[in-house]
């Protein structure tokens, strides 16, 4: 992140916090549409996440630390809007798609099954999933994001990679039905 | 299938081709306009040092019987035993402007320098009809609704009345009445819902319409038949999936009769009842103004606006034409 542009939105210049917001919108948009699985939402905790960056960017203290900072905001958003809609939790009919003529017939498989692992995560570990397996932070950065213990973290890493792995196994067994509803 | 990759690299790799790219502008833009007028939460500074005093017994004493005394009288004023609330209507016209909340999507065309749409219509003319000036505050439909949602006097949120929260606010007569139509293919067979009722039935998730497939339109089981529902985000991933054989038949949740009328390889076969729109206030509470007054003068802005037409050329002009506010 641009130290200097920080620094200026921090001090309330609006088109240094409009650059700032354009180039990390779309790692924020990206954070929360694979949280919320919704774009509606998703599009509403951006907004959420950009409107507090401004309003609290003077109690950053570190410019450094700007990144997580505002993975933390999104992901507060999140929860914001998505305890407002309680879609997080909704029920969702899967179809089988037949995906692009880019994917491998792995990748297609994996989606599918993936897809519904993560549904059936908390919404907390959809967070640890997405900041640990996208965003690429460690168990200890995500701990500072979410502002909670490391060893909750590293669990809720593992349950649900395990609860992903389970439900990529269960479609590799024979005889199972692909495409079953969620 | 199992293709010897570790399960962390499956992972990594699914979410990076879930993750969408860009986000669409009007996101940025309708931050930008918010944080415009918004100010920046400054710090505040540790207050000088104080000399260190262990005070007398006597003094604790006086000095908690007297905080225990405020603490009363201020708990008083919050419940309202020394204040009667004020007429949010008489403030409004005292401070000659009044706050009116839309949402920057639907039934806004545009928002960008200039807002466009019929809500924002309907409040300018409100404003114009309370006598006073309008600001608008332009934000999501959920943040409006919420609780701490930011203040306004009167919001339009323009969803299904049944959808909010009759606990926290207080509606007006209906304004418009938006249609949910359910389509089908033009070359289809099916011209009713029972002709489509094995499904599956797109509907975009969330919207009144998914509620009337599966039986909760209105808050009532109105749905005649037990559907298979499929949801997709939006009215044009429903067009998709109609087009692609994945659904028989969608509801729409946005698109209009004008919409609809230009798509050539759709046609209606029918859809539920039209969703009454109405303009929402705070209920009352004993801290805040009473808006009583304020919800009868909206009802009655709207009864005059109805009745000399300006309702009807509003929803035309900005529904291709389409009288959407005559019951």
């Amino acid at each position: 992140v641009d130290r200097q542009l920080v620094e200026r939105a921090r001090g309330g210049d609006h088109a240094a916090f409009e650059a700032l917001a354009i180039g990390i919108s779309s790692r924020l948009y990206a954070i929360a549409r694979l949280i919320l699985r919704d774009t509606h939402l998703a599009e509403d905790a951006v907004q959420e996440a950009l409107v507090n960056i401004w309003r609290r960017l003077p109690q950053l203290r570190d410019p450094e630390r700007f990144d997580a900072w505002t993975y933390r905001l999104v992901v507060n958003a999140c929860g914001d809007v998505g305890r407002g809609r309680k879609r997080m939790a909704a029920e969702v009919h899967l179809l089988t798609s037949p995906g692009s003529a880019m994917d491998s017939s792995a990748d297609v498989a994996d989606r599918d099954q993936l897809e519904r692992g993560f549904r059936h995560l908390r919404p907390e570990q959809r967070v640890a999933v997405v900041l640990h397996y996208y965003v690429g932070l460690t168990a200890n950065e995500v701990a500072e994001v979410t502002g909670e213990p490391v060893g909750t973290i590293k669990s809720r890493i593992h349950y649900a990679t395990e609860t992903m792995r389970a439900a990529l196994e269960a479609d590799e067994r024979p005889g199972s039905a692909a495409g079953t509803p969620a | 299938m199992n293709d010897g990759r570790p399960i962390e690299e499956r992972i990594t790799h699914w979410l990076e081709q879930e993750a969408p790219d860009d986000v669409p502008n009007f996101v940025l833009e309708s931050a930008f306009a918010r944080t415009q007028s918004l100010p920046q939460e400054r710090p505040s500074f540790a207050p000088p040092r104080l000399r260190l005093f262990v005070p007398s017994r006597r003094a604790v004493l006086l000095l908690a019987a007297a905080l225990l005394g405020v603490a009363l009288i201020g708990a008083a004023f919050v419940g309202g035993a020394f204040r009667r609330p004020t007429n949010l209507l008489n403030e409004i016209h005292q401070q000659d402007r009044i706050r009116i909340a839309v949402r920057p999507d639907h039934p806004q065309a545009a928002i960008g320098s200039i807002a466009e749409g019929f809500d924002i219509d309907v409040g300018n003319e409100l404003a114009s009809r309370l006598g006073v000036r309008i600001d608008l505050v332009i934000v999501d439909e959920q943040t409006m609704l919420a609780p701490g949602a930011p203040a306004w006097d009167v919001a339009l949120p323009s969803t299904a009345g049944w959808q909010i929260d009759a606990g926290s606010f207080q509606q007006s007569i209906s304004y418009y009445d938006w249609p949910h139509r359910l389509i089908v293919p033009a070359g289809s067979t099916a011209n009713a819902l029972r002709d489509v009722a094995g499904g599956p039935i797109c509907a975009v998730t969330g919207d009144p319409s998914e509620e009337w497939l599966r039986g909760g339109y209105g808050g009532t089981n109105s749905s005649p038949a037990a559907m298979s529902v499929i949801t997709r985000q939006t009215d044009a991933d429903c067009l998709s999936a109609l087009a692609s054989g994945d659904a028989v038949a969608a509801v729409t949740a946005w698109l209009s009769d004008a919409d609809i009328h230009v798509l050539a390889d759709v046609r209606v076969i029918g859809g539920p009842d039209a969703e009454s729109r109405t303009v929402v206030v705070h209920r009352s509470s004993a801290t805040a103004a009473d808006p009583t007054d304020l919800l009868s003068a909206v009802d009655d802005a709207l009864v005059s606006m109805r009745t000399d037409g300006t309702l009807k050329r509003l929803s035309q002009s900005r529904f291709g034409g389409a009288d959407l506010t005559t019951p």
